[in-house]
């Protein structure tokens, strides 16, 4: 056995606060790396130099850059096709990947903490194909309803003043969605306050099949138009993304995921047990209902965008735990960090794998995550976990 | 002041507790014995405020655990449960270190690693304490839990009067549920020993116990429950009876002198 000195505790409590900010930093490095990489990369190569200077250009900052610095042989030059590629396509889709990457991480961290189990993730139990079906019934049925609703009320919400609802409206029904399936699998999964983990994981595959069937009624009845548009639903893309898509959602998804990172004190003494949590002078219940509530609200808000992108949850805060431990103060920021990252590398490699064509993102995601989720099975059967 | 005053609870249509009373003041060490089903749990559940009474109340300090805020209590009580679900890869210091989440604000990082290091000292376990929690064994599990409920209350902290509220005493409590259930002969006796240097500091110490013995040495007084009332209070003396024991247990027992100690000992018939 081991002994320490008794001044040991000191050193060794600072020694996982530098480790902890050094991991942090080299997660920034990483995102800031993948951000570059990921707005450069494609058809059009932009260099990072090019990246900033247009950076400087659009934010009205442009004639920092003055005299030889611009001229056509400098490494700042670019041209307006340089220009357009990267404030219209690039720049969006990066910008979208880092919200749903850390969105989706933080959420499958917080809840993995909330459930005391570390197979939770927002697609597994149900929250995310909730969120799904709620998007797909809008994209089918929302035009009906909106034509219905001018024909009778005279009420139109996509003519240009209404602007603003019709773009929200997506995102709140599918945040409504996922909110309302956490909800229900939380409700069947517990009892007293004590959270059964296999009836979590059974509700959350049963959430999935309730919400599979009704986006297969869904695709049963609509056009071709709407077909295409569940299809991307389904498989998870994101493709075609537009400023005024991300504005309309930005604000949820980060700020939710923000305020999730602000439980981590609450996250890690809720691994004690919900009473133990309660002993140490935390509102437990006010707590379990915020944490729901922002889950559903930064993932019903990603998947509104994005469509179901499954697994990341899932895999980046293991990464995170088995490196970091499962201290939620470094884990929590960590899942965003290295869930943006991640995305945004996925959604690189979904676009250059297989060119001219596009793979879907959550295909991609799934075929990594699946098998990972199988492993952590494997391991933790092995280990008695559950 | 620990008041449980009349309370009564019915648990799905049966009585657990029956308009009982129990007080406990800071600095004793309170043992609660009884046979299985007697309500222990329940009792110590109702006076964690994990459980509401139908009737009656507990109330810390006369005013009801309810009307404190639940940081507020957790600053003046911890409650060491009979096992964690913990199967987090946590430090056995960032484990002992969630005992200080109650005085988030209110003290230093230092003062906390401070705290925690004399609590893992005082239980054996500051070898440990760059250990993975999940590697433990049961008995170092519950020492390091021990160690955790210590720091939230500040074991080694200062009594007396709240400077900051001076109408509040700074009286504290620490409730145990079977705390030598998984460890060693050597750590049952360490910990209660603990318990004791606890009460010596001024906190209120209430432990469930199966072990009589460990009862009869250690506690101030013990309490005897059978089927949800208390059939008998006191020291060891008073209470470990050979009639008292065998109507409460009922157990034929012999109650012995202990040869050292010379408080009661009990062995079964």
């Amino acid at each position: 056995m081991s002994s320490l000195t008794a001044n040991d505790v000191m050193p060794l409590a600072l020694q996982r606060q530098q480790r902890r900010f050094l991991v942090l930093a080299l997660l920034a490095v990483l995102l800031l790396t993948g951000f570059a990489v990921s707005v450069g990369w494609g058809a059009v190569g932009i260099s990072p130099a090019q990246v900033f200077a247009i950076l400087l250009k659009a934010l009205g900052l442009g004639n920092l850059l003055t005299g030889d610095v611009v001229g056509d042989e400098s490494v700042w030059a670019f041209g307006r096709r340089e220009e357009t590629v990267l404030l219209a396509i690039r720049l969006p889709r990066a910008l979208l990947a880092v919200l749903v990457g850390a969105a989706l991480a933080v959420s499958g961290a917080a809840l993995q903490g909330l459930f005391r189990n570390p197979l939770a993730d927002p697609g597994l139990i149900g929250v995310s194909t909730g969120a799904g079906l709620a998007a797909a019934a809008t994209i089918v049925l929302g035009n009906g309803l909106a034509s219905f609703l001018s024909l009778r009320f005279g009420f139109d919400w996509q003519t240009a003043d209404a602007l603003p609802l019709g773009a929200m409206i997506l995102p709140l029904a599918a945040f409504l969605g996922g909110l309302v399936s956490t909800f229900l699998v939380y409700r069947v999964a517990s009892r007293a306050g004590q959270t059964d983990v296999a009836t979590l994981l059974l509700a959350g595959v049963a959430m999935n099949a309730i919400s599979a069937a009704g986006i297969g009624l869904l695709v049963f009845v609509s056009d071709d138009q709407q077909l295409r548009d569940l299809n991307f639903w389904m498989l998870g893309s994101l493709g075609g993304v537009t400023w005024a898509k991300i504005l309309s959602v930005a604000p949820f998804i980060a700020g939710a995921s923000v305020a999730l990172a602000l439980f981590s004190r609450h996250l890690n003494a809720l691994l004690l047990g919900e009473r133990e949590a309660q002993h140490l002078g935390f509102r437990i219940e006010w707590t379990k209902r915020s944490i729901v509530l922002l889950v559903a609200l930064a993932t019903g808000a990603s998947v509104a965008v994005t469509g179901v992108i499954g697994f990341v949850g899932l895999v980046v805060p293991h990464l995170v735990r088995l490196t970091m431990g499962a201290d939620h103060k470094t884990l929590l920021p960590a899942s965003m960090l290295l869930g943006a990252s991640l995305m945004l590398f996925a959604d690189l490699a979904a676009r250059t794998l297989v060119l001219p064509a596009e793979l879907p993102i959550g295909i991609l995601t799934s075929c990594v995550g699946g098998p990972f989720f199988l492993w952590l099975l494997v391991r933790a059967r092995a280990r008695g976990i559950w | 002041m620990l008041d449980v005053k009349n309370i009564e609870v019915e648990l799905g249509g049966t009585t657990i507790l029956q308009d009982l009373s129990l007080s406990i003041s800071a600095g004793e060490v309170v043992s609660i014995v009884g046979p299985n089903g007697a309500g222990k749990s329940t009792l110590f559940a109702a006076m964690s405020g994990a459980l509401q009474s139908r009737q009656g109340a507990v109330e810390l300090d006369g005013r009801a655990l309810g009307r404190w805020s639940a940081e507020q209590l957790a600053r003046k009580r911890a409650v060491l449960p009979q096992h964690s679900e913990l199967t987090f890869p946590f430090r056995v210091l960032e484990v002992v270190l969630l005992g200080r989440s109650p005085h988030a604000g209110y003290s230093s990082r230092e003062n906390d690693l401070v705290i925690a290091r004399l609590a893992l000292l005082e239980t054996e376990t500051l070898h440990l304490a760059d250990r993975l929690y999940t590697t433990l064994s049961g008995g170092e599990r519950q020492r390091v839990h021990l160690a955790r409920v210590l720091t939230q209350i500040e074991f080694c902290g200062p009594g007396g009067r709240d400077e900051t509220n001076p109408n509040e005493s700074r009286d504290r409590f620490l409730l145990l549920d079977e705390p030598t259930s998984s460890l060693d002969p050597a750590h049952q006796h360490t910990t209660l020993q603990t318990a004791v240097r606890a009460a010596e500091r001024g906190i209120g110490v209430v432990a469930v116990l199966h072990d009589l013995n460990l009862a009869a040495m250690y506690a101030d007084r013990i309490v005897m429950l059978k089927e949800g009332r208390i059939i008998a209070q006191g020291t060891a003396v008073e209470v470990l009876t050979e009639t008292l024991i065998e109507e409460v247990f009922e157990l034929p027992v012999s109650v012995l002198v202990h040869p050292k100690r010379g408080c009661p000992y009990v062995i079964a018939a």
